[in-house]
């Protein structure tokens, strides 16, 4: 038997809305059936309690369900016991259908967790309004979800922001510390690196002369020149590192920037030019430029000078991208977006921004480049600064293919 | 050579004070060291120091106040100043109060810092030549 009324069972429509039958009167299924169809619902039928609870259980399953007070094994208390206690996702609107009337048992429906209660034998008018209050409730209940799932998402990202914005900020103000703790053990490293660069290169020959001598105290000659040729690379790379790290700690400096101080009116073209001034030494003849600046484009409030060390920085940025490629070109636009915003995008024919590196793009110490070249702070010192003026960046890439850097500004 | 020429190297951090140190013993300074300015007056008093290398930010007596004291109690030393915290209060009082140079931490070229010592010593030579020429002239007034 429960194998044919499986066969009968036929996938919801994705209009009609999903009515889950329990009965284990094939008549009542029968009729139930073709009343919900007429009505316009799509109905599941099946046997048993058991049956039903395992219906429910599955992705898109109804979430009206019109139960058979009385069958065999799981009965329709069980049924809606298990179902409250089951805790879904999404609430299910219980209609119980009993031929039983004694208000005993209406209790005992409503108790486990029914919602209504229709007596066998049903009148069809009847069951078909009190179906139609189950949908009306079901739907209010889903907008409620949806609305208050809604809100959390929105809280969620809200956090995700606050605590972004808390970690730049507390950053800033550790940063000014930080740089200094640092300063101090890289300057005596420094200078007792190029004391002792001095210093090899006094000892280096004269240990070279003594080459017998020192072969008869126990130093091999293949230990000297091992001593000669690793010794400078050391102190060099020595040097190098505390002035890698040097360059990380002027970065880390930009952080503690007073934020409005010595703000006022300033043209975006003007800091575009000015930036491009500054890039032309390194930039020489590496790529080609295409400036495409808006006219009469109204200032912004901010730092000219904070502008041009974003634009720098994303010059520079795209320059490496661009690297080693003979159609390398750069274009700057500048628009006028509406009455209150100006826009200006840098866009490279480079190889674009790697999907996974979007969402981490703009954090502290993240960088694409090897060690030696990026110190990772370049795009969120971008994103400090242009938050400080009331603006924006975002990355994208573009799909002509290259990465495109848009600074979204308000106008003074 | 340098020998005679008196340089007291005044920063808090031991290692700083210490490499800085090394490095002008290493061109033949006498050098002294003080862990604060507080320390380094105490040396000033006692001992004739010609150029003295000064950290800014110290505990008991800090870099600027060092400089307005010797400024006003040994207008002969010549001060050479060095700052990891590079502001622009700092550079100017640095400036005011007449310092021969504000060196920026980590000091990546030592040599700035050499340049600068050996403009004082050169300041000082010229100096005391004019002294001595002027001694000369009182003599032959007298």
């Amino acid at each position: 038997m429960p194998t044919n009324e499986k066969e009968k069972i036929e996938p919801p429509p994705p209009h009609p809305i999903p009515v889950l039958v329990a009965d284990d009167e094939e008549t009542t299924r029968i009729m139930l059936e073709e009343f919900l169809w007429e009505w316009g619902y799509a109905p599941m039928c099946v046997p048993d309690g058991l049956t039903a609870f395992n219906a429910l259980h599955k992705p898109d399953a109804p979430c009206l369900a019109i139960i058979d007070w009385m069958m065999p094994g799981m009965d329709g208390t069980d049924l809606i016991q298990a179902v409250r206690s089951a805790k879904f996702d999404r609430y299910i609107y219980v209609i119980m259908l009993t031929a039983r009337q004694e208000q005993e048992a209406l209790l005992k429906g409503l108790e486990a967790g029914a919602d209504d209660f229709v007596p066998k034998p049903f009148d069809a008018r009847e069951l078909q309004s009190r179906i139609a209050v189950g949908a009306r409730v079901v739907k209010m209940q889903n907008q409620l979800k949806a609305y208050a799932q809604n809100l959390e998402t929105l809280a969620e990202e809200r956090a995700a922001q606050l605590i972004h914005a808390d970690r730049l900020s507390s950053l800033g103000i550790m940063a000014a510390g930080v740089a200094h703790e640092i300063n101090n053990p890289c300057t005596s490293i420094s200078s007792n690196m190029q004391l002792l660069k001095r210093m090899w290169k006094t000892l280096s020959p004269i240990l070279q002369q003594n080459a017998a001598t020192l072969e008869n105290n126990g130093l091999s000659s293949a230990q000297l020149a091992f001593f000669q040729t690793e010794m400078p690379g050391m102190i060099e790379n020595s040097l190098n590192s505390v002035k890698r790290i040097t360059q990380i700690v002027r970065s880390l400096k930009t952080y503690s920037h007073k934020e409005g101080a010595g703000f006022q009116q300033c043209s975006l073209n003007q800091c575009i030019h000015e930036a491009l001034r500054l890039c032309a030494g390194p930039l020489k003849q590496r790529l080609a430029i295409t400036e495409k600046l808006a006219e009469n484009l109204p200032p912004f409030y901010g730092d000219a000078q904070q502008m041009e060390q974003v634009l720098v920085n994303l010059i520079m940025n795209a320059a490496d991208a661009l690297q080693g490629r003979t159609d390398a070109n750069l274009t700057i636009t500048t628009t006028w977006i509406d009455t209150e915003h100006i826009e200006a995008r840098i866009q490279d024919n480079g190889p674009g921004i790697p999907e996974d590196a979007f969402s981490k793009l703009f954090m502290p110490f993240f960088t694409t480049k090897s060690m030696s070249k990026g110190t990772g702070l370049g795009l969120s010192i971008c994103e400090s600064i242009m938050n400080s003026f009331g603006g924006r960046i975002s990355a994208s890439n573009s799909p002509q293919g290259g990465a495109c850097f848009t600074l979204y500004l308000p106008i003074s | 050579m340098n020998e005679n020429i008196h340089i007291l190297v005044v920063d808090d951090e031991t290692d700083v004070r210490d490499s800085i140190a090394r490095h002008l013993r290493f061109l033949g300074y006498d050098v002294e060291t003080a862990a604060n300015g507080k320390e380094a007056a105490t040396i000033l008093e006692q001992k004739k120091t010609d150029i003295v290398v000064s950290d800014i930010m110290m505990p008991e007596m800090d870099g600027i106040e060092l400089l307005r004291l010797i400024r006003k109690d040994y207008p002969m030393t010549h001060i050479i100043m060095m700052t990891g915290f590079v502001t622009q209060e700092n550079i100017l009082a640095c400036m005011r109060l007449g310092a021969q140079t504000c060196l920026f931490k980590p000091i990546e070229d030592i040599e700035e810092l050499e340049e600068a010592v050996h403009a004082a010593e050169n300041a000082l030579k010229k100096w005391k030549e004019t002294f001595v020429r002027l001694r000369k002239l009182n003599v032959q007034y007298k």
